[in-house]
């Protein structure tokens, strides 16, 4: 059995490529692989906005994401810097830079590019969608 | 050039530099923790090795950032040799850290990866 991490860089809000990861994480877990994290980078950061609201009908992405991570305690990190940029922040940073607010849903975790190359050292497949 | 036996990790950026330079960040952090690098500009990636202006004020132009990859262990940045004649650049105009590859060495480079990531 292999272990994976996934490197997520596009928007959640254009493409396909989280519904791509989301299926492909779900095969890998079924399959019996373990999953050590998915690390958000770039516009994919937005994905752990916390006031998110889907079309009506449209499967919202951030449950998607925290379902999976809570099924199988998959970490869902957030690269730090790429977030204060686009203002997805959680209470330490908010508190730090003096924001009007927590933006960063549950579930979701602000990490340093330190954790990506545990990744890569530490895992046997890094897959970017 | 690393080794064919040695686990590396290949950056292959293909997009034009924006304004926040996010692709060579991860570049040197991975670098910083000591894992060996490999870095490849194909199509418009090459735009990252032109001499230019920052993309936003207070930013940092590209050559700049690219200039201290050296100081983290990343000693030379591959560019495809097609996409430059393609392109119609001039290497004089490259940076002297800077070093050809055809795209099919830049495949075979690839294929020796433990991890391809591309921008």
């Amino acid at each position: 059995m292999a272990t994976f991490t996934l490197l997520m860089t596009q928007s959640p809000l254009s493409g396909s490529s989280h519904y791509l990861a989301l299926d492909f994480a779900r095969t890998l877990l079924a399959a019996g692989h373990s999953l050590q994290r998915v690390f958000f980078y770039q516009d994919a950061v937005y994905v752990g906005l916390n006031g998110q609201t889907p079309i009506q009908g449209q499967q919202p992405l951030l449950q998607a994401w925290q379902e999976l991570a809570a099924a199988h305690q998959v970490p869902l990190q957030l690269c730090i810097a790429n977030a204060l940029r686009r203002g997805v922040v959680d209470t330490t940073e908010q508190q730090r830079y003096n924001l009007p607010a927590e933006t960063l849903a549950s579930g979701f975790e602000l990490a340093g590019l330190g954790e990506m190359a545990s990744a890569c050292q530490e895992s046997d497949r890094v897959i970017r969608f | 050039m690393l080794s064919a036996s040695e686990p590396r990790i290949s950056v292959v950026i293909h997009t034009a530099p924006s304004a926040d330079l996010e692709p060579a960040e991860l570049i040197l952090a991975l670098a910083a923790f000591d894992l060996p690098v490999q870095v490849f500009f194909t199509g418009n990636g090459l735009f990252w090795l032109l001499p230019q202006e920052a993309r936003k004020p207070n930013g940092k132009a590209p050559l700049k950032v690219l200039s201290a990859f050296p100081l983290y262990g990343v000693e030379t940045l591959f560019y495809c040799r097609d996409d430059q004649s393609a392109l119609g650049l001039e290497t004089a105009t490259l940076p002297e850290y800077s070093a050809p590859l055809s795209a099919a060495e830049i495949g075979r480079q690839l294929q020796h990866s433990t991890q391809v990531f591309t921008f």
